[in-house]
């Protein structure tokens, strides 16, 4: 595994820049994605986990001008995963094939436990058999979020009479938008809508080919 | 699309009855999202929303959920701290009087842990809901895929 953390200023404000982007704040100017920009933009991190083919994944290598979509998360997650997925797969179906091709969503475990990489493999392949489940050492992964300016995942104890082996995973609920130049340019938090998407995910295509 | 009348259903289906009438707690939009890996039930949880309407005359409380069709249920909450969502237990859902309280994706919701069966989209889960004042109130949740979840609760439920 290799990680080459990049400098990061996002830090923990995306939760309190998610109030702008859910219109708390007027915005002086308009802004041409339903996400939250990152100012300025980050460099791609460098790292490589397994695909649940077992085959490495250098992220750089595989996504070179590519939108990308990263998110951390894990199978067991009731509504913040899952409905992320599934609002970009819904999107994801009524765009171009050209379009489509574009695009890379990729998934990173913060549960490497329990997602097992068929498990994993399932799971995705319910919301968009394209998307990329990816696992790695847990510390390897925090590791990685870190250096993006998230926080790392925590397990976090099941409540008194839960089944054995049930608990939760405590995980950044946003979105990673990087643009076809290989730049982070866009947080999108929970609570992002399909029509958001669906306006989106062409703009973050053309950003890139604006430049 | 069937959006209207799925959310139909759902009111239909989740509106008190009986002698839960009285109790001034309206019970409606009890949509809960089909597991994503429907396979082996033991290990399976899934989310159940709702929205509560207290008519009064005065606050009431969650205090319980219950569920024939899980072997465990109880009242979770989502907590966002500094970007970071958590899941945690929550005692009970406060009802204030002539309030709507939602159990909305991102903040609180029934869950229900180690599903007796397999559960798809299209089918009805039972939950029933127990209020300190109101009793008990008996739910049917339709059951939805994760991409229908935003539009069966609506525009500004998904925070």
């Amino acid at each position: 595994m290799d990680i080459t953390p990049v400098r990061r200023t996002l830090a923990l404000g995306a939760a309190v820049l998610s109030l702008a982007a859910c219109g708390a704040e007027p915005r002086a100017e308009p802004q041409p994605f339903h996400g939250v920009l990152v100012t300025p933009p980050q460099g791609k991190p460098e790292f490589t986990f397994t695909t649940t083919s077992g085959t490495p994944y250098p992220l750089r290598e595989e996504t070179a001008g590519k939108v990308t979509l990263l998110f951390f998360g894990y199978t067991h997650c009731p509504d913040v995963c899952p409905l992320h997925m599934a609002n970009i797969a819904a999107v994801l179906r009524t765009l171009s094939f050209e379009e489509r091709q574009q695009i890379h969503v990729l998934f990173v475990t913060t549960d490497p436990e329990r997602d097992t990489p068929e498990r994993l493999r399932g799971w995705l392949a319910n919301f968009d058999p394209s998307f990329v489940g990816l696992a790695g050492p847990l510390d390897q992964v925090n590791h990685l979020q870190r250096s993006i300016g998230l926080a790392p995942a925590m397990q976090e104890p099941a409540p008194e009479g839960s089944p054995a082996g049930a608990y939760g995973v405590a995980h950044s609920a946003v979105v990673l938008a990087f643009t076809p130049d290989d730049s982070l340019r866009v947080l999108y938090p929970f609570g992002t809508r399909q029509q958001d998407w669906a306006a989106d995910l062409p703009a973050l295509i053309r950003y890139g080919r604006r430049r | 699309m069937a959006w209207p009348a799925l959310a139909a259903v759902a009111l239909t289906g989740c509106s008190p009855s009986g002698d839960d009438q009285r109790s001034g707690i309206e019970v409606s939009g009890v949509v809960a999202p089909a597991p994503i890996i429907a396979g082996t039930p033991g290990d399976v949880s899934m989310a159940v929303y709702a929205t509560f309407v207290n008519h009064g005359p005065a606050e009431d409380t969650l205090t319980d959920v219950e569920s024939m069709d899980a072997r465990r249920a109880s009242i979770h909450t989502t907590m966002d701290h500094g970007g970071m969502t958590m899941m945690m237990l929550a005692e009970h859902i406060v009802l204030p009087d002539d309030s709507t309280v939602r159990l909305a994706p991102g903040g609180a919701h029934v869950m229900l842990e180690s599903l007796t069966r397999v559960i798809l989209p299209g089918d009805s889960v039972a939950v029933t809901f127990v209020f300190r004042s109101s009793g008990r109130v008996n739910a049917m949740a339709q059951v939805v895929t994760y991409d229908q979840i935003e539009q069966v609760l609506g525009a500004g439920e998904t925070p």
